[in-house]
């Protein structure tokens, strides 16, 4: 036991000085499949060398030959290159989202949203997407470790078996989950074990505050569909929220506007700190430090009694909450008297928008309880506990400043962990489990709707010891009995027993049943009379670090995650790092330049990030993203950004933290605004606002309904482009403009190759949050390579489409515009005059095509694309993909060699396939059920595809809308893809 | 009625003779290698070196290695390229616009100003033949017949390049080579080792100075010439289409085929005085190459130097004019914005410095002109600079605009490339006459069939 023990401080010795580890760690794994830097070390160069050899005698030599090898004993229902669909769900915390899994060959390669599942309703998001990277992903732990070295799920039993015996406390750890099995297993263990769950990013002073108003524990859940007026407090319902998916389709609906008679669209105040994707679509957003948004409320909560206030902004939204349907949301970072006050402003509007469920409703959930936490580290420290089981959770990493939880988890006598990786928290445990991913582990999970789904795995691990959830638990329970169990054995005849009624129906459909939680029954009389609820305004003279959680990463779940962290975040458009965002003047007041360091010190705790300047961020504040500075060994997560944890006492915002300047700057990977944004360079600035108008168009709803699309027109007609009749003034003919002239029918037919269908698209920017689902569905679509920090520092990386962020108006608080622009197929497409060898050309359905095969890399194409959305193979950038990851690869789009360019197809593989679902079932083309992969992921539903000859199909009906607009129309390049206008809501009373 | 009798110019100072004409030239290939020759071949040499292994890392790694990025996806290789093309001008424009134009005085320069032509149009083809991505089906540019039954897009302004570029070399090759036969046969004369005799006896093609081999020489050359005079308009015309026929702001302008030859035609001469001044030194060959030979191209220096600084101002004007607002901010962003720096040495370099030339004494002083073909030099490089990457690095949509850096490799390879044009010049100097002996007694006053003597000393 000594032995052990000193071994076992041994390895805390290095976690003490993380720094010194990490760098060991670093050199230590050599391998990464983002090394592309370009130093030349010695090994470079003797690899040069040998190239000259390799040239001078293998130069008719090709790649080898790898060959397919065919089935001996063919698999049951895979037919090869046609894939298969099968019904999931993705546990997300106490939510989760309903999916169906693409599976080519018995390898899931990608997520749809599953329609059923009333948190997807048929869309994703960018962690769903991205989820089935992490499936793949090599770091994944791949074996049970005892003491570091590789131990077996029986010997585990044993060790199980001897602190059953030997009546040890045991205690386990989760994080906040919401499933009916785990949590009956988890009553099942009850009395054996105490259970903790605990999540840093919680929302419990939301909890308390709707305690304090109605007296009973409930839950918020919001219906935005229904609320006209909506009110957020700090809150991100459509960047980070568990329910974003829902939330975004339930906004995005009332944001759909077909013509000016129709028009009408909800309308979004937003009170907040930091640039938020939801601060990003409101229609009036006010800045304030966070310390002020507390003291907002209560002068809301004053102007709501109908007591005198001179706030002209709080007047007009109180009245437009009040009058028409109103809602307000409040986040996490909010104290809880604030919480209480929404909940009681809610109530007392008798809001639609909003349902206050308790608690004990949710029957299957686990939720996050500080409290309690707190009391397991003092009993860790007072050795009353002798093995504390942390069950897929990383208290290590997130641990705040004054927890002492790692201090704790050293002094108890064994531990175990049981999660993905071999993380923070698994270097300090005595054991560790590898935990399967839920791709391939049986589970069920209930929505935070209330919708049961049954997790069904779509590959056996790929670890072999890799163990769900539900089969650890089951050998903690009774760890004899399931000695020799291997994974999925035991979980699955749980699930099977468990619903085994429609068993067939319930995994086709996605989904068991829906469970609408009643609303709990609210006593109004009381509402009014808050008690001791007079905020004052704090006076905070120094700065305020707030903590939010970040739109790749969220709170580090998915670091190792390259293709989020790759995804550009949508308001700094910053990859790979986490920055002190602050806004203009305090920079300057503070004297800082974009990437210079700033030394944040609190209790001995100090980090150094770099500064970054936000338009429209709060002054005197900085925020900081949670999830990053992962300090285990890993291929991707380690050393991208900072952790900022450790800054953190309990609440979400310190105001008492150190701020020093360094004098060194770091290069910060940001996909926009290199050079020349920033808001001193007034000539750049005056530039690109006069250009805005045209690219990004936008009216107002009342502008709109006046004049229609007029208004926008005005701006868009170039008449250098059009003779008298109306025909194009142009040199030169387009061969393919029939395409788009000629006029629309009815395409009631199957595929038909002497009237091929017309491929088109329209982005709704009305709806458009922003948040990078698509460019994530697109990258798993079509295989784009992740190119690392390096190359998106040199302007290279490879998303098809890009989420263009522009500012208008004040640095201050500026309104946001996103856009997102891939390929637009431009019928007089510039890319393919240029093109020497032909590798990028027009093919009869209006698709510009680019043949990689052909493509020899002048790159001219790209210089001549004036929406620049090609892409190029700087470097071989796939040539290192572990075979793992290969693995996520779509096997129906070919993989890039280095020197090609690569763009959008419009997903030219589905669309392929549905025409020749159409031909070989002699079904009509319009009645083949298909989806490009942006349009698919989009949770706003602002992506439309399809053919624009069939006056029948949707994508024409959208075309006919009067906001249509082409990007850069006067170029007459006559892009497929359109955008329809933005149309903003503001109150008359408040412009 | 009285006699005006017109004094001849003269071309060859020091009253030289037939004799002395062919032992002073030839005897510079025939003496033994210098220490000087030695030195520069040896550093040039390591340059080609390096020319050499940044192009097998550029071939292993892929065009990674340089600074290129998103919206910039041409950088310093297209920007040598057309600076390298562009040097190639002034040489064929001395050997056949002045020969048509019978312009005596270019018969001392012409050779090497031909062969700088060559060497500089070979260093200008290693630029788009490595920048592709995949080098090794670079020869899909050609129409060369496949079993696909492709053919290269004839629209594309890069195929044009490839015909207009591999024309102009070989035409150039051939009036060079067909220039060189007399010489090559006096060499083969006066060799004397057997190896010698046989190469320049091979090359010389048997000639035997008979009067029909004269009669047919003659006329080649002046066919030759006449072949060779539209080149010289047409190559650098056709090589700015590539960036007039795209729809970039800044690229997408008529004036650059006239901008781009008389760009051309400056740096060319540029360079040429860059080589003839250390050469005559070196060489002792003041007497053939004057001080009034380099005035002469000062001269068009300064002609075709002011039409460069007219097509800036013009280029100016009419981003203004056509009221496009892209290609306004273009020029406003060149001239302020982050790469105003390389802007501003444009303008000064090719604007300013040739307006000295004005002066004569500072077109016969030849310190101040080697001086001041440097700064072209170096203004011109920067002129296809500040074209390629200022208009690239800011297009139409904000959200992608960049900045260009090269790398290490970038500047490796152009270094490079200076040192296989010295290689390869300096091998020039030693196997081939630097001046054309045989054109040279042309202009001799002796050649005068009324010669009379020494006539001049009177």
């Amino acid at each position: 036991m000594k032995i052990e023990e000193k071994k076992y401080w041994k390895s805390i010795e290095e976690v003490k000085s993380p720094r010194t580890f990490k760098e060991l760690a670093k050199n230590e794994f050599s391998e990464g499949y983002m090394d592309t830097s370009n130093t030349v070390s010695r090994k470079k160069f003797l690899k040069i060398m040998g190239a000259s050899i390799a040239l001078a005698t293998l130069s008719g030599c090709r790649k080898p030959v790898q060959k397919i090898i065919p089935y001996v004993n063919a698999a049951d229902k895979i037919k090869p290159g046609i894939p298969n669909y099968y019904a999931s769900v993705m546990p997300f915390g106490l939510n989760s989202f309903g999916i169906i899994a693409e599976s080519h060959e018995g390898r899931p390669t990608h997520i749809h949203g599953n329609t059923n599942h009333p948190e997807s309703l048929g869309a994703t998001n960018s962690f769903v997407q991205a989820s089935i990277l992490d499936l793949y992903d090599p770091d994944r732990s791949k074996v049970i470790k005892n003491n570091k070295k590789i131990s077996s799920w029986s010997k585990l039993s044993d060790f199980l078996q001897s602190m059953s015996s030997q009546k040890s406390k045991v205690a386990i750890l989760s994080k906040p989950f919401s499933s009916p099995s785990l949590k009956g297993l988890k009553s099942k263990l009850g009395n054996k074990v105490d259970w903790y769950c605990y999540d840093p990013m919680n929302d419990e002073n939301e909890d308390l505050g709707i305690e304090e108003a109605i007296g009973k524990k409930c839950v918020a859940q919001f219906s935005l569909d229904r609320a006209q007026t909506i009110l957020s407090i700090d809150s991100d319902f459509l960047g980070t929220d568990i329910r974003v998916t829902r939330n975004t389709k339930d906004f995005s609906k009332k944001r759909k506007v077909q013509d000016k008679k129709s028009a009408a669209m909800n309308r979004l105040y937003v009170i907040e700190s930091n640039f938020s994707q939801t601060g990003a679509i409101a229609d009036h957003r006010k800045v304030m430090r966070q310390s002020d948004i507390d003291y907002f409320v209560s002068k809301l909560w004053k102007g709501f009694l109908g007591k005198k206030i001179d706030d002209k902004f709080i007047k007009v939204v109180l009245s437009d909450l009040k009058k028409n349907n109103g809602v307000i949301t409040g986040g996490a970072r909010l104290s809880a008297k604030t919480h209480e006050l929404i909940t009681r402003m809610n109530l007392l509007m008798r809001s639609k928008a909003v349902k206050y469920i308790e608690k004990s409703k949710f029957k299957n959930s686990c939720f996050s309880d500080e409290e309690k936490y707190k009391k397991l580290i003092k009993k860790m420290n007072k050795n009353e506990i002798d093995c504390l089981i942390i069950f897929d959770s990383n208290p290590v990493y997130f641990e705040k400043n004054n927890q002492g939880f790692a201090k704790a988890l050293k002094g108890i006598k064994s531990s175990i962990h049981f999660g993905p990786y071999f993380d923070e928290t698994a270097s300090l445990c005595e054991w560790h489990v590898p935990k399967s991913h839920y791709l391939e582990s049986w589970g069920d999970c209930q929505s935070l709707s209330g919708a049961v789904s049954i997790i069904q795995p779509l590959i056996s691990p790929l670890y072999y010891q890799a163990y769900s959830d539900l089969d650890f638990l089951h050998l903690i329970d009774n760890p004899l009995k399931y000695k020799n169990s291997k994974p999925m054995d035991a979980a699955y005849s749980l699930i099977k027993n468990t619903y085994k009624k429609s068993w067939n129906k319930y995994l086709y459909n996605g989904i068991v049943k829906t469970d609408k939680h009643k609303s709990v029954k609210i006593n109004y009389s009381n509402l009014r009379n808050a008690r001791n609820l007079k905020t004052e305004r704090k006076n905070i003279d120094g700065i305020e670090v707030s903590f939010y959680l970040s739109s790749q990463v969220y709170d580090g779940a998915f670091s190792n995650n390259a293709w989020l962290q790759e995804s550009p975040d949508s308001m700094s458009k910053i990859a790979w790092d986490n920055v002190a965002m602050m806004s203009d003047s305090t920079a300057k007041k503070m004297g800082l330049g974009k990437g210079q360091l700033l030394s944040l010190k609190y209790n001995e705790k100090e980090i150094e990030i770099p500064a970054w300047v936000l338009p429209g961020h709060a002054d005197g504040q900085i925020s900081l993203q949670v999830g990053y500075g992962r300090f285990f060994k890993s291929s991707v997560a380690q050393s991208v950004g900072k952790n900022v944890f450790p800054l953190m006492n309990g609440a979400l915002t310190n105001n008492s933290i150190k701020i020093e300047k360094r004098q060194s700057v770091v290069s910060i990977a940001c996909t926009q605004d290199h050079h020349g944004m920033d808001t001193d360079d007034s000539f750049t600035n005056n530039e690109i606002q006069s250009r805005l108008h045209d690219i990004f168009r936008e009216v107002t709803l009342e502008d709109y309904k006046k004049y229609g699309g007029k208004q926008i027109a005005k701006i868009t007609k170039d008449k250098h482009l059009t003779k008298k009749d109306g025909t194009d003034k142009t040199l030169y003919k387009n061969p393919y403009s029939n395409f788009y002239d000629a006029k629309a029918k009815p395409y009631n037919k199957p595929y038909d190759i002497n009237d091929p269908p017309q491929w088109g698209m329209t982005i709704d920017l009305n709806s458009c949050t922003g948040c990078n689902a698509c460019a994530i569905a697109c990258q798993s679509e079509n295989n784009i390579p992740t190119v690392g920090k390096d190359e998106v520092l040199k302007g290279r990386e490879m998303s098809w489409v890009r989420l263009d962020r522009y500012f208008k108006g004040s640095s201050d608080n500026p309104e946001v515009a996103f856009q997102p622009v891939a390929c637009v197929h431009c019928e007089n497409a510039p890319c393919e005059q240029v093109c020497p060898v032909a590798a990028t050309v027009h093919d009869e359905e209006g698709i510009n095509a680019m043949v990689y095969n052909r493509c020899i890399g002048t790159r001219y194409c790209a210089n001549n694309c004036p929406y620049k959305v090609r892409r190029f193979n700087f470097h071989n950038y796939t040539y290192d993909t572990p075979e793992i990851v290969q693995m996520a690869h779509n096997p129906d789009v070919t993989i890039r060699f280095r020197g090609v360019m690569e763009k959008c197809t419009y997903c030219i593989q589905i669309l392929k396939e549905a025409e020749q679902k159409s031909v070989v079932q002699k079904k009509n083309l319009n009645d083949i059920d298909f989806k490009v992969a942006c349009q698919s992921s989009c949770p706003a539903d602002c992506i439309e595809f399809g053919n624009i000859k069939d006056s029948e199909s949707e994508i024409f009906k959208w075309k006919q809308n009067d906001r249509d607009y082409s990007l850069l129309e006067q170029l007459n390049t006559k892009p497929r893809t359109t955008y329809l206008a933005k149309l903003r809501n503001p109150n008359k009373e408040l412009i | 009625m009285s006699q005006v009798h017109l004094k001849k110019e003269i071309l060859v100072e020091g009253n030289q003779t037939f004799h002395s004409v062919t032992e002073k030239i030839a005897g510079i290939v025939e003496m033994k290698n210098s220490n000087i020759w030695l030195a520069c071949f040896a550093v040039a040499n390591f340059f080609a070196l390096i020319l050499l292994v940044s192009i097998l890392y550029l071939l292993w790694e892929g065009t990674g290695i340089w600074g290129l990025n998103n919206p910039v996806g041409w950088g310093w290789a297209i920007v040598n390229f057309v600076f390298w093309v562009g040097i190639g001008h002034a040489g064929t424009l001395i050997s056949a616009v002045l020969f048509l134009f019978r312009q005596q005085w270019r018969t001392s320069i012409n050779r090497f100003a031909e062969a700088m032509t060559i060497f500089a149009v070979m260093c200008a083809l290693i630029f788009p033949g490595v920048h592709v991505g995949r080098v090794w089906h670079a020869y899909w540019l050609f129409p060369i017949p496949n079993q696909m039954a492709m053919w290269p897009n004839f629209r594309s302004p890069l195929l044009w390049d490839v015909f207009a570029v591999g024309i102009y070399f070989t035409v150039s090759l051939l009036f060079w080579y067909t220039g060189l036969i007399p010489d090559l046969a006096t060499m083969r004369d006066r060799a004397k080792s057997k190896i010698k005799k046989v190469i320049y006896g091979v090359l010389a093609l048997g000639w035997r100075a008979s009067n029909r081999h004269w009669q047919n020489y003659e006329l080649a050359y002046l066919m030759l010439a006449g072949l060779s005079t539209p080149l010289v308009l047409s190559v650098h015309s056709i090589v700015s289409t590539d960036f007039a026929i795209s729809l970039l702001p800044g690229w997408h302008t008529t004036i650059f085929p006239p901008y781009f030859v008389a760009g051309a035609i400056f740096s060319g001469f540029a360079m040429v005085i860059t080589l003839a001044i250390p050469t005559r030194k070196i060489f002792g060959l003041e007497e053939y190459i004057t001080v009034g030979h380099l005035e002469r191209m000062a001269k068009i220096m300064l002609l075709t130097g002011s039409m460069v600084g007219y097509a800036y101002s013009m280029e100016f004007f009419i981003a203004w004019y056509s009221m496009v607002p892209e290609e306004g901010f273009v020029f406003l962003n060149r001239a302020t914005g982050p790469y105003a720096w390389a802007y501003w040495i444009m303008v000064s370099c090719n604007v300013i410095s040739p307006q000295l030339f004005w002066f004569k004494r500072i077109r016969t002083n030849i310190i101040a002109l080697f001086v001041l073909s440097i700064f072209i030099n170096i203004g011109m490089w920067f002129e296809r600079f500040v074209i390629v990457v200022t208009s690239l690095h800011r297009d139409y949509l904000p959200s992608s605009w960049d900045m260009y850096s090269p790398t290490i490799w970038d500047i490796l390879l152009f270094l490079g490339s200076f040192g296989l044009f010295f290689t390869l010049f300096l091998l020039f100097i030693r196997f081939v006459p630097i001046i054309s002996i045989a054109e040279i007694k042309g202009v001799l006053p002796q050649a005068d069939p009324h010669y009379k003597g020494d006539i001049n000393e009177k």
